[in-house]
């Protein structure tokens, strides 16, 4: 396999509060390989948004922070103000998911796109209007030439996520993290989308970390999926692994509890209680409270992450209760 | 749902263990607000001075006394004498009931126009709220200072005249604010779902909307105050307001500032006690948007990661 | 519709809900949008009639305009032999108590000033109902929500986004409806969440004998929970039938197109896919296309697309469409628009 772009070693990420520390990622390692999409998937609160903010030091000054996270010999959690801002929008560029604020109202859209580019390149303007064209060519955007003057008001929800894509690709970044990048949008423009995050991908070679909680995304794009709950990564593996031989609880349980579009389940199987609190975690494992396999021995302590298979690891003492029967 | 006790029941479902209101927990976070309540005590201290100050200090305001005439501060004289011996303190403390009489009056009487009439044209929207807004915009745009002193010199001769001719121009920003609050309220779902139960207009403004209402006002009124007390000693010190042998703090920097530069202190002292009612107000006023914002949740509510 | 609206429950005919667009300092109205564009259907008693689509298709405006929450601009909405969109004050107050809503948003259905047992319990005060007997039937919804009838002294703030959307559904249950419009009732909430409340939500329709309206941009969970299924486009109702047919053998385009969108949690599946991707958005409401409102998306439209508004004709698989090029049962876009 190839050389991991990118190198995240026990990153940890605190908030302090008035009532404590809130403790939003605990412990989280990962590999990012050129070319690959890794679907980082959780629901609120697991910390899935936080970590990939932080790696873009794009956090508060007061935020607690440890740990490493390795991209082309330099570990970004240390970088100073100015190197990191050569690093944002060239090297690894970021999507957000709600386009409308994510673009300036006040400013074109293909100025926005040529401010992205001359921030980093040294062009003329009229190179990087040309190339802002191309970008929306790029993805999808009818009528470039007219539309690279209009702003972003005068684009639909869709195009305004192009627009975005646009932006962050416009230096060919090696890293493109996109954060819920779909949810905002209506489910066939959500594909649209979808289809051109896989295009520019193929076309530029860069990883892509998809940050989601929609299960069917991360099916249908990932190579290789991380599960986060309660600020830790409960799970990680290739794609078909995590979603036919799961072996963790919670993932398991998540993907029994959604409703399906083809199969004719009778009832869902939910999972009991809430999400913890991330100020006072329970003791032990995070999902003690609500697992159905739970022993004493979670109660003692968080478990470790343990390989299970070829690049498949779980967070689990009872991982070798869940050898797999089969696909679901 | 199986018979679980009490605590353990609350634990699981992660609440805490005595409901909280949300005026409880406004109050939590009022009083956890240090300028807000530094703001609070140092009011009721100043009120208090005003008071009891004369109480201990027994020199009537208005009598002259030309032999003590022009003294520095002293034992006797406190805050020192004015130019026919008149003690200084006393009337300073005098002054500040005054304007602080007139600022709770005219708050008072524009909270409650501006209330009702923002909260009608909020409610009822379309033609009426058209017309009330424009209203609102009028009165936004006229220079309060230029009517206000025409207002004064027909009409405005004692102290609870003015606070109304206050009032009269003042009330549109508690109304502007009342609008705001009655518009975005009503298209909340709450709202909708006591419509769907059948609660009728009554029912909904009353139990529904004021409520919520109450708290955004409250911090426009402790701001309304401030503005209230520059205005009137504005009015006062361009001759307009209370008349003499009255006096307000206005008043007092209007009578010091002829010997300015022999007696620089005569002009500060009143003019710091406005400045210190005007910043303890906006604390005050700061704490409790803090506290009544409802977007602030409890320490309970889930947000996004 | 081949019942009469003597068997059904709730009989909607030709529903029409139009906003106007104010403009200008008087806030004239300059023009009309039409969010529900003549809108027809039964709902009978038991079941569950699921609403889905994009945005813009007006379902969310149907929901309120069912409870009268936004004024209906012409047609019917017959509940029983009485007509909603008509009923004078005194009437609409009584036909509230049949049908009832649960709303989208945990954070802004529920009155944060208010005690949770208050909040329930005002439906029932607003009409009439003792103080006993109300409060006796609070207790009994929050302990069938799921809560404990300790904690109706609470506030909503104290409550998760769950919990919060039970508390709704209790309030809903409070004056025994027959029809509950539900308006994207789990769209809010987690996911590990949301399959708590649709279980939920089950056992209530059927403990209560209630029918649901069941609203939601999730054809996943429309799937799961509804018996017919109505797919809305630009405020109209382009294809109505029973859930097996609208899902295994569609008709219209659009629904083809839609169901080829929603993401399937496996992998296989998915990637032995080929979509349909639709060209564009959709077209505002405010100016909808003329003749078929999809006709601009439409990988198979032709002139009389364009010109000739489609009615809804029943077809071979069971389900009504309207379109002037239903697609018959098995046939599949792809077949035609290859990708």
């Amino acid at each position: 396999m190839t050389e991991p772009v990118l190198v995240v070693e026990g990153l940890n990420v605190g908030f302090p509060s008035k009532a404590g520390v809130v403790q939003a990622v605990s412990d989280v390692s990962f590999e990012l390989h050129a070319g690959e999409v890794l679907a980082v998937v959780g629901e609120s609160g697991s910390g899935k948004s936080v970590s990939a903010l932080t790696l873009m030091r794009l956090h508060a000054k007061s935020t607690r922070i440890s740990g490493r996270a390795v991209f082309e010999g330099r570990d970004l959690l240390t970088l100073s103000d100015r190197d990191m801002r050569s690093v944002r929008g060239n090297d690894i560029a970021m999507i957000f998911q709600d386009p409308m604020t994510a673009l300036n109202p006040v400013f074109s859209v293909g100025s926005q796109i040529i401010e992205a580019i001359r921030t980093h390149r040294d062009v003329s303007k009229q190179a990087a209007r040309a190339r802002a064209i191309e970008l929306l060519d790029l993805v999808g955007v009818p009528e470039p030439r007219r539309r690279v003057d209009q702003f972003p008001h005068e684009y639909s929800g869709g195009m305004r996520q192009r627009a975005m894509i646009a932006m962050a690709i416009a230096n060919e970044p090696k890293v493109l993290i996109a954060d819920e990048p779909t949810t905002a949008l209506d489910v066939t423009v959500q594909a649209q989308v979808m289809e051109v995050l896989r295009d520019v991908q193929e076309a530029t070679g860069s990883a892509m970390l998809l940050i989601t909680h929609d299960l069917g995304l991360v099916a249908g794009t990932a190579d290789r999926v991380q599960v986060m709950y309660a600020s830790r990564l409960v799970e990680t593996g290739g794609v078909d692994d995590i979603f036919y031989g799961s072996r963790n609880p919670y993932t398991r349980a998540l993907l029994d509890s959604i409703p399906d579009l083809v199969s004719d389940t009778d009832r869902l199987v939910p999972i009991p209680g809430n999400p913890p609190s991330l100020l006072n975690p329970p003791s032990g494992c995070p999902f003690r409270p609500r697992c159905s396999m739970a022993t004493d021995t979670c109660a003692e302590s968080v478990p470790n992450l343990t390989t299970v298979g070829d690049g498949h690891a779980t967070r689990c003492h009872h991982a070798d209760l869940l050898v797999t029967e089969g696909a679901s | 749902m199986t018979t679980l006790d009490q605590s353990s029941a609350n634990a699981l479902e992660g609440l805490a263990d005595k409901p909280k209101s949300f005026g409880r927990l406004a109050w939590e976070r009022f009083i956890h607000h240090r300028l807000a309540i530094l703001g609070l005590v140092g009011l009721i201290l100043i009120a208090l001075g005003f008071i009891v100050g004369p109480m201990i200090n027994s020199y009537p305001f208005d009598k002259p006394d030309v032999l003590s005439r022009l003294q520095g501060p002293s034992r006797e004289h406190w805050f020192g004498t004015d130019e026919i011996g008149r003690d200084l303190f006393v009337r300073t403390a005098r002054g500040g009931r005054y304007s602080l009489a007139i600022g709770l009056l005219s708050a008072i009487t524009a909270t409650a126009i501006g209330t009702l009439i923002g909260s009608v044209a909020g409610y009822f929207g379309r033609a009426v709220d058209a017309l009330i807004a424009q209203l609102i915009n009028l009165f936004l745009v006229v220079p309060a200072l230029i009517v206000l002193s025409v207002f004064a010199l027909n009409f405005g001769s004692n102290w609870w005249r003015l606070a109304i001719v206050l009032a009269g121009l003042l009330w549109v920003r508690i109304a502007r604010v009342a609008r705001g609050v009655v518009l975005s309220i009503k298209e909340q779902e709450y709202v909708m779902a006591a419509r769907a139960a059948g609660a009728s207009h009554l029912r909904i403004i009353t139990r529904h909307i004021l409520p919520n209402v109450v708290g955004a006002v409250t911090v426009e009124i402790t701001l309304l105050l401030g503005s209230v007390i520059v205005l009137e000693s504005t009015l006062s010190f361009l001759g307009l307001g209370v008349r003499p042998p009255d006096t307000s703090l206005g008043r007092l920097v209007a009578d010091a500032k002829g010997n300015i530069d022999n007696d620089p202190l005569r002009v500060l002292t009143p003019g710091l006690v406005i400045v210190l009612i005007v910043l303890c107000v906006n604390f005050l006023g700061d704490g409790l948007r803090d506290a009544l914002d409802p977007r602030a949740r409890s320490e309970r509510g889930s947000g996004d990661d | 519709m081949s019942t009469t609206a003597g068997d059904a429950l709730l009989s909607v005919r030709d529903l029409v809900t139009e906003f106007p667009i104010r403009a200008g300092v008087f806030r004239r109205e300059v023009g009309r949008v039409q969010a529900v564009s003549g809108v027809s259907f039964d709902l009978m008693a038991n079941e569950t009639l699921g609403v889905v689509g994009e945005s813009g298709c007006g379902k969310t405006t149907l929901g309120r305009s069912l409870l009268r929450l936004v004024p209906p601009t012409s047609g019917q909405v017959m509940l029983g032999d009485r007509d909603i969109t008509t009923a004078g004050r005194q009437d609409l107050r009584e036909l509230r108590r049949e049908i009832q809503m649960v709303f989208q948003d945990p954070y802004a259905s529920l009155n944060p000033r208010i005690p949770v047992r208050d909040i329930i319990g005002e439906p029932m005060r607003i009409h009439g109902v003792p103080k006993e007997e109300a409060a006796d039937r609070v207790s009994d919804l929050l302990t069938r929500v799921g809560l404990l009838p300790e904690h109706g002294n609470r506030y909503p703030h104290e409550f998760s986004g769950g919990q919060r959307q039970r508390i709704g559904i209790a309030r809903s249950l409070a004056l025994r409806p027959k029809v509950i419009v539900l308006d994207e009732p789990v769209s809010a909430l987690d996911v590990s969440i949301q399959a708590q409340v649709l279980n939920l939500l089950d056992e209530v329709q059927e403990e209560f004998n209630l029918s649901y309206i069941f609203i939601a941009h999730d054809l996943s969970v429309v799937r799961h929970t509804s018996d017919r299924v109505a797919v809305m486009y630009l405020g109209r109702i382009v294809e109505i039938g029973p859930r097996p047919s609208i899902y295994e053998q569609p008709s219209h385009p659009y629904t083809h197109s839609l169901l080829s969108a929603v993401p399937i949690a496996d992998p296989r599946r998915e990637r032995a896919r080929r979509r349909i991707l639709l060209q564009g958005d959709v077209p505002s409401p405010a100016s909808p296309p003329p003749g078929c409102r999809f006709h601009t998306r439409c990988p198979i439209a032709t002139d009389i697309c364009r010109t000739e508004v489609p009615k809804l004709r029943e077809v071979p698989g069971g389900q009504q469409v309207a379109c002037h090029h239903p697609l018959a049962p098995g046939e599949t876009l792809v077949d035609i628009t290859s990708r």
